[in-house]
């Protein structure tokens, strides 16, 4: 109590170094993907990237099998879950009345805090037989002859592959997406929704027109936060992709994705190359996160203008 | 006092004749069951002329604006009791009025300029194209037409494809006048329209507002009385909810009948 400053200084310092912490922490954790994929990355070079080659007995590696696979199922995801969010973030906010509306928003905030073994187990032990039964063989039988659907729903119905990891990524990622949206919308002036109705548009075509157009922004943020968190989930799509080290026009097929190629191999990882293909993997997601978080604040930043 | 005359001057006279154009009888307001904040409000609304409704913070000329175009029904557990009149024949109030029709016949404008989230153009276009379907060209030549009535086109002729949020407050705020007029209202409700804007802009809504009344039958709601005396043709003072004395703006600046009106235009409450 003598020198009342420094309890500040303290505290300053001790801010600082929090701060501090994180920055070095991403740095050395940047700089050990970089060390353990060198190897890797120095055998094969840009082929890493492009080659579908993924042979542990000859120590081939590329990664283009399971960047195909991250990224086509991410999207799949994001693509059936946008719809169905804003449909129920638009239900909540504006359509129920607040007594079903909180009792739904907190069901909704509950999906966000299953673990994600938990789909992951429920993915392929009930979903994957009943998308199998349910769909796939229907899928079979009559999609063969359409174009591009042909192609892209057929395939053994397995229950398991890009198809079914996308559609439980979708549940994944619906609460951070609805939650987002909802926020978003609850964001929007009171007047302007007076002043839409006040023209005499419908109930559709405020939302739609007015509202939806208002907050475009901030959809798109959401849309790429829950892309990144597709992106990199591990536990769910490693028990659903089916881990096959291919690339196939149809979704239907097992495949596989960063995270699960590395949760599934790691363990067994003998050879240094394999292991040090495997890190450049985990480089991969890294930069492809850090570029997707990048763009999104670049884009929402120049729509915030 | 006789300032109020002076400042009218630029005002030309009017010559159309006295028309109700709405009549307000025995309106009542509730928020919930419990809270009544209208209590009987009576008066009439007269065509091409500008009513002001004067009064403190809370005396209900607001709310009573809102159940004029039934805005309030937005909200649950707000409700209106009595009579309004459009015209002759259409009820306000009644449950069976087509709300989207009554609300093209009686715009709004806001306290906060409100563009919606789209270029100038289709802020316009917009109302429009939720009741007639116009060729390319009509449209063009009804949203010139709504802009230069509302005295905007001709700053934003050469960018009528922007975005609307890049205008400045009060352009926003013409730019809104211009989309009620556009729908070819019979009235236009003004909630302190002025409120969010600085002195010129709100001399030019002021000088716009006395334009329209040559076309349109405006009620604003406004808490500067100077803008009241100003502008309007008849002045309606409330207090607590009651409607206390309605009649010429004049009257009601120079000499009022009521004592209260008396001490709120003199600025010894309120």
């Amino acid at each position: 109590m003598d020198f009342p400053w420094q309890g500040d200084t303290l505290f300053r310092r001790a801010c600082f170094v929090s701060a501090g912490l994180i920055s070095v922490l991403m740095f050395c954790i940047m700089l050990s993907l970089v060390m353990g994929a060198y190897p890797a990355l120095a055998k094969f070079g840009l082929s890493f990237f492009t080659s579908t080659d993924w042979n542990p007995v000859t120590e081939e590696f590329g990664a283009l099998n399971a960047l195909y696979g991250t990224i086509v199922s991410s999207i799949i995801a994001v693509a059936l879950a946008l719809p169905v969010g804003l449909g129920v973030a638009i239900f909540l906010s504006e359509l129920c009345p607040a007594a079903i509306s909180k009792p739904l928003f907190i069901a909704i905030e509950l999906l966000a805090a299953v673990p994600s073994i938990i789909y992951g187990m429920w993915g392929l032990f009930v979903f994957a037989p009943w998308f199998s039964d349910g769909f796939q063989i229907w899928a079979s039988e009559h999609l063969s002859d359409v174009p591009v659907l042909g192609t892209i729903f057929t395939g053994p119905p397995m229950g398991v592959g890009l198809l079914t990891s996308g559609i439980i990524l979708a549940f994944m990622i619906l609460p951070i997406l609805t939650s987002l949206i909802k926020e978003a919308l609850s964001t929007v002036p009171k007047v302007l929704r007076e002043a839409t109705y006040g023209i005499g548009a419908t109930q559709f075509e405020v939302i739609v027109k007015v509202l939806l157009p208002a907050i475009k922004g901030p959809i798109f943020g959401a849309l790429i936060l829950a892309l990144g968190r597709a992106l990199g989930e591990t536990m769910a799509i490693t028990f659903v992709i089916g881990g096959a080290q291919s690339i196939d026009a149809s979704l239907f097929m097992p495949a596989t994705s960063i995270s699960a190629s590395i949760a599934n191999q790691f363990n067994e990882a003998t050879g240094d190359m394999h292991i040090s293909a495997l890190i450049g993997l985990g480089l991969v997601l890294f930069m492809i996160t850090f570029v997707v978080m990048g763009t999104a604040r670049v884009m929402l930043r120049r729509k915030a203008q | 006092m006789s300032q109020v005359a002076q400042l009218k001057d630029y005002q030309q006279p009017l010559s159309q004749a006295l028309v109700k154009r709405m009549d307000i009888k025995d309106l009542n307001f509730f928020y919930g069951k419990d809270k009544r904040v209208l209590f009987d409000v009576t008066m009439p609304v007269y065509e091409n002329r500008v009513t002001a409704m004067i009064g403190p913070s809370g005396c209900g000329k607001s709310t009573l604006l809102r159940c004029l175009n039934r805005i309030y029904e937005l909200y649950p557990g707000q409700y209106a009791e009595g009579e309004v009149t459009l015209g002759s024949d259409i009820k306000v109030l009644d449950r069976r009025v087509d709300l989207n029709d009554l609300r093209a016949k009686i715009g709004m404008v806001f306290q906060k300029p409100t563009p919606f989230p789209m270029t100038i153009y289709d802020n316009i276009a917009f109302g429009i194209k939720l009741y007639e379907r116009l060729s390319r060209k009509e449209m063009e030549h009804r949203v010139k037409e709504a802009l230069e009535k509302a005295q905007l086109w001709d700053e934003v002729k050469d960018k009528l494809h922007t975005d609307a949020s890049g205008l400045s407050g009060g352009q926003q705020q013409r730019l809104c006048i211009a989309r009620t007029i556009a729908l070819k209202p019979d009235v236009i409700l003004m909630d302190e329209p002025t409120s969010a804007l600085d002195p010129i802009a709100t001399q030019g809504i002021e000088k716009l507002i006395t334009e329209l009344r040559r076309d349109y039958t405006i009620v604003i709601v406004t808490h500067n009385m100077q803008q009241a005396a100003r502008i309007s043709d008849y002045t309606a003072f409330m207090y607590l909810g009651e409607l206390i004395e309605f009649g010429e703006t004049e009257q009601v600046f120079n000499q009022p009948r009521n004592q209260r009106t008396k001490d709120y235009v003199k600025g010894t409450f309120g």
